[in-house]
């Protein structure tokens, strides 16, 4: 009786079926391949169903890009590039923003108090414009700038996230109770107003980071499969 | 079925002269002081990618238009980036890492608007035996591959660009080529594990 096919020796050829269709063996690796498949219905059927996924996978898409508007992609891309502009150009009305608002609430330019408070305020708001203007660009970027496996990186990218977004929550719910407390030791109405408006938003923010952001890290990381952890 | 040989595997010289190609038109999007030559630049690295970055980006997301939303993005971000593009890397690698990045946010922002339903590509039923099945098949197919984990899905994906060879795919995804079949192996063996379920 012919011994059946070791489920060792399967794998292995299982690799270079990939590998032969990807023009990645020589003719020797080739010939034994063939040798195995003649005797391996395993083998042979995962040969089929690899190819033809493969096919239908690449035709599919081949059939969807000759009918894209090239034109209209590069009005898109065109598009963003001005949006992107437009968001930077307006930063620096943020600069103006302390004499501007003081001139059309008054009538008059605010007095030199309150403009030496002013720059300090209004390039704070300006970089972290910049920075929220850039931050899409700087997630992207950080990948191609290093060599090293794009999904570790991602991984810990989302594992950065989720540190955060934790340590916020924590610290913003610890400040939502205090602030709700303190509702109550304001002795005026405008300044009880003032602290429970300040108490809605730091509420309304961790209830978001809880129930939609944390959710949504932990979604991606459980989607990215647990290879990448361990492959080098 | 006959094997998908890329082309730069079949045509070594060929991904060598693009690549010189490539370096020269870099070079004048950088070196230029005329926005027109720079846009003219930069136009020409668009009409070599476009094709290339789309097919990656659609298999990494869930329909044609975020598809088109990655690749117009990756674009915008290639712009950003080529100032900073030292050579060290081929262009292609380049250009491929920035779209799996962008199709990968693209992904993530799709799942978090609750649009969970995959839409695949048209079928082309022309000259197939039995349009009904064949559509249906390739649905299952799509359908499996949403299942994918990222690792697995992002490989079948660099695998299924025209042009994109097996060293390029190990540099884009930054693991050695010997991770790259096995990950592959992983993922048509998964593939097929819920095609038979």
């Amino acid at each position: 009786m012919t011994p059946g096919p070791n489920r060792d020796d399967c794998e292995k050829f299982e690799i270079e079926i990939g590998m032969r269709q990807h023009g990645a063996l020589d003719a020797a690796e080739e010939a034994l391949l063939d040798a195995h498949l003649a005797t391996c219905d395993g083998c042979r059927e995962f040969a089929r169903l690899s190819g033809a996924t493969a096919s239908t996978l690449q035709a599919d898409v081949r059939d969807e890009v000759a009918r894209i508007d090239w034109g209209a992609m590069e009005r898109g891309i065109a598009r963003l590039r001005r949006n992107y502009r437009l968001k930077l150009w307006l930063a620096p009305l943020f600069l103006l923003q302390v004499p501007l608002t003081f001139l059309i609430a008054t009538g008059h330019l605010p007095p030199p108090d309150v403009m030496a408070v002013g720059p300090v305020s209004t390039v704070a708001i300006y970089v972290g414009w910049v920075w929220l203007v850039n931050r899409p660009f700087r997630e992207v970027l950080a990948v191609v700038k290093s060599p090293e496996d794009l999904l570790r990186a991602y991984r810990r990218e989302l594992r950065r996230q989720k540190l955060r977004t934790g340590a916020f929550v924590a610290v913003n719910g610890a400040l939502t109770l205090f602030s709700a407390a303190m509702i109550a030791a304001v002795p005026d109405l405008r300044g009880k107003l003032i602290v429970a408006g300040v108490t809605a938003v730091m509420a309304a923010w961790t209830a978001y980071d809880l129930r939609w952001k944390l959710p949504r890290i932990n979604r991606a990381l459980a989607a990215l499969g647990t290879e990448a952890e361990g492959s080098r | 079925m006959s094997p998908a040989i890329t082309a730069d595997d079949a045509v070594p010289d060929a991904a060598a002269a693009r690549s010189v190609d490539e370096l020269a038109l870099v070079e004048r999007f950088r070196a230029s002081a005329r926005a027109a030559d720079r846009e003219a630049a930069f136009a020409a690295l668009f009409a070599a990618y476009r094709a290339r970055v789309f097919t990656l980006c659609r298999h990494l997301t869930r329909s044609a238009a975020d598809a088109e939303d990655a690749t117009q993005e990756t674009f915008v971000a290639l712009l950003r980036a080529l100032p900073t593009f030292r050579g060290e890397s081929s262009l292609g690698t380049f250009v491929h890492r920035i779209a799996m990045r962008v199709a990968i946010r693209q992904r993530e922002r799709s799942v978090r608007h609750a649009d969970l339903r995959v839409e695949p590509p048209p079928a082309t039923t022309a000259g197939q035996a039995d349009p009904v099945e064949a559509g249906e098949d390739r649905r299952r197919l799509w359908a499996a591959l949403e299942q994918l984990s990222l690792e697995h899905r992002t490989v079948i994906a660099l695998f299924a660009v025209d042009g994109l060879g097996h060293k390029e795919i190990a540099a884009v995804l930054g693991i050695p080529e010997g991770t790259v079949w096995s990950r592959l192996h992983l993922a048509r063996k998964r593939l097929a594990a819920l095609l038979a379920a």
